[in-house]
């Protein structure tokens, strides 16, 4: 269940990846003031997001091993 | 290096980081690998590694591209000003000052932007108030809106004293400098106004430049 969890959690982290790079990818190409700010606002919020799903993935399964209780 | 090449090699750069993310997700999305600890170290590349890289060099990028006359031209009614800049025909300010090197394509930017250490910070913030009204207001303007468009407050003399100083004697010897120096300090008669170097854009302000009929 944990397992199949972290893989769908890690499937919208990437998927979020791929939004926020998108964006990025738009501002240097078609660099006008829309393109720009989103990709210096919302590109970075939804990167950072996918970023704190993985952390929180990794952070589960380490607990899940016990490896926290070591400390 | 040329600063349009580093631009461009940025630019490039900051492409095959997204490229290279965008790969390693879709190898995930796609062959649904097991999670093991090989696959968590390429999602970490995908997922971190190279988006931070990216994100981080298109801020860079940005705020490059912000500074550019090109970008300022991007909304229509800012065109005549952008024009009349790269007009090498033109003798109003900006113009002069795009044939200046220092200025070159950067020259909106270099005459408009606020001067201090946060100058950049309030010049941006500006700069997203410019956006929000373009977008509610003046997208529908003609391209010809000069006389609509206004600075928010009177330009400020600093911006022209950081490279034009008040202290050397051939500032000080024009006669209409030294009768009006502490009004020129504090912002009173601003060096753009009409009668002494301005207005810088002549054609928004046709009836300052104009004779009365």
């Amino acid at each position: 269940m944990i397992r199949f969890r972290s893989y769908t959690l890690l499937r919208i982290s990437c998927v979020l990846t791929l939004i926020g790079l998108a964006m990025c990818t738009w501002a240097l190409i078609d660099p006008r003031p829309i393109p720009l700010i989103l990709a210096m606002s919302a590109a970075q919020g939804i990167g950072t997001l996918a970023f704190l799903i993985y952390l929180a993935v990794i952070g589960m399964e380490l607990k899940n091993r016990g490896i926290f209780k070591k400390f | 290096m040329n600063d349009s090449i580093m631009h461009e090699l940025l630019i490039s750069g900051t492409l095959a980081c997204v490229g290279l993310a965008a790969l390693i997700m879709g190898w995930f999305l796609y062959t649904k690998p097991a999670l093991d600890g090989q696959t968590k170290l390429t999602l970490f590349f995908g997922i971190a590694v190279l988006p931070i890289t990216s994100a981080m060099a298109t801020n860079i990028v940005g705020f490059q591209t912000t500074q550019t006359r090109e970008f300022c031209g991007s909304c229509h009614v800012m065109e005549p000003y952008t024009e009349d800049s790269a007009n090498p025909d033109s003798t109003s300010l900006p113009s002069r000052h795009a044939r200046n090197e220092l200025f070159g394509d950067h020259n909106c930017y270099g005459c408009h932007s606020d001067y201090g250490m946060a100058g950049m910070v309030t010049t941006k913030m500006n700069g997203m108030k410019h956006v929000w009204v373009y977008y509610t207001k003046a997208l529908h303007w003609p391209r010809e809106a000069g006389d609509r468009i206004q600075l928010y407050k009177p330009f400020n003399n600093k911006n022209c004293t950081r490279c034009h100083s008040m202290a050397t004697p051939y500032f000080k010897g024009v006669r209409d400098h030294e009768g009006a120096q502490e009004e020129l300090r504090t912002g009173a008669t601003t060096c753009a106004s009409g009668g002494c170097h301005g207005p810088a854009h002549p054609f928004s302000k046709r009836e300052l430049v104009e004779e009365p009929k």
